[in-house]
């Protein structure tokens, strides 16, 4: 896919402070390899888990953080306002996991399986190698989680799940979304209300998810 | 009788005051801060949604695949790439157009407006030669041949012997 490749092998890193994160940004937009690692490294968790929480697929969100770091890597050059790295990261994600949302689309149009026809044997495989029940937990969560945010429009979707699951600001899903703060809000207040208002969610936290 | 701080928030106010607590109206912040059953509330929804948070990351996997990031590649062969072909390509047409422009303005122009002025020199110097030859002769060479001014000398000793003088013939004939 992009020709010679090279491993990072940089360790796990708790989320850095602000002025390291433009620290190593500036120094990934000059050219350096290995502060953008750095980067790699203190995002990866987070944008595996966006992505996962959007796909339910493992295999599927392994390989889209690949691809929206690839695309990172090759567009931190053009980044302008360094202090924003982390909501222009997950503006890549976005974008990339609608792609693969409408590729989906596409190929299912022509009758092709598609990834997500190949992903349930190798999910379910994975599964099967340890931790019945935390698998059965998980799976159990996110089938409620999924019947709920499908009683949401898409846009109070996007906002209740960047806000309460990927944990950004308002400000950052704003940059993100492109939209304003004030319309942010009003998405995420029909959200919540929604969720208040749902029994299988509060059944779900009633009953020890926490 | 009861104030707007003594009323507890409604159902869309706690929400708002989840979302952004810079939403509620002053006195509605103060109520919150008084208010220990409204507190209550903000408090249970926002540990609902923390939780639902908590639980997501928690029951989604880790990554198990390392991010793999591409080779980069040397300057020599990607200095060319991007926005870099696209620079040098308008550079060149610009000096191409640059080039087009001067040619056109300082080299080809001043020879052929050269060549112009001196075709009209010409122009003006045969005008002037025909001018002159009009106000010798004004008519042309064709009545100028019928007007015998080229035969005159010629006419002159054919009237002679056409024509004699007076006063010669008037000599001879008087002794006779």
């Amino acid at each position: 896919m992009q020709g010679k490749t090279q491993k990072t092998n940089w360790p796990d890193e708790e989320a850095g402070s602000t002025s390291q994160i433009v620290d190593l940004v500036n120094r990934a937009r000059n050219g350096d390899r290995t502060a953008f690692g750095h980067l790699v490294a203190l995002f990866h968790g987070d944008i595996f888990r966006m992505v996962y929480f959007r796909t339910r697929s493992e295999i599927d969100a392994e390989d889209l953080t690949q691809d929206i770091f690839i695309q990172a890597f090759k567009g931190v050059k053009r980044l302008k306002e360094t202090d924003r790295f982390r909501s222009w990261l997950f503006s890549i994600a976005v974008n990339r996991v609608r792609d693969f949302y409408r590729k989906r689309r596409f190929l299912s149009f022509f009758g092709e399986p598609g990834e997500a026809g190949k992903f349930g044997i190798a999910q379910s495989e994975r599964e099967t190698e340890a931790q019945p029940l935390k698998n059965m937990e998980r799976r159990d969560f996110w089938n409620h989680v999924g019947a709920f945010l499908k009683q949401l429009s898409r846009h109070e979707k996007e906002v209740f799940v960047m806000r309460f699951m990927d944990q950004l600001s308002l400000r950052e899903i704003a940059e993100v979304l492109g939209k304003g703060e004030s319309t942010v809000k009003t998405h995420l207040y029909r959200a919540v209300k929604k969720f208040r208002r749902e029994p299988r969610m509060q059944a779900l936290i009633g009953g020890g998810i926490k | 009788m009861r104030t707007y701080a003594d009323k507890h928030l409604t159902e869309d106010r706690i929400i708002r005051a989840v979302i952004d607590e810079a939403q509620l109206l002053r006195h509605e912040k103060e109520h919150l801060v008084q208010c220990l059953v409204c507190r209550d509330e903000k408090t249970r929804l926002e540990q609902d949604l923390t939780a639902l948070g908590d639980a997501a990351s928690r029951l989604a996997p880790r990554p198990r695949r390392a991010v793999v990031l591409p080779e980069t590649k040397g300057k020599s062969p990607g200095w060319l790439t991007g926005h870099h072909s696209w620079a040098l390509a308008s550079v060149v047409c610009t000096v191409l157009v640059l080039f087009f422009l001067g040619w056109n303005f300082f080299v080809r122009l001043p020879q052929s407006r050269l060549a112009s002025v001196e075709e009209e020199i010409q122009k003006d110097g045969q005008f002037m030669a025909e001018i002159n030859d009009l106000v010798e002769n004004p008519l042309p060479q064709v009545y100028r041949d019928i007007s015998g001014d080229g035969y005159a000398e010629m006419d002159e000793d054919l009237m002679d012997f056409l024509v004699p003088e007076v006063e010669e013939h008037a000599g001879e004939s008087s002794p006779a």
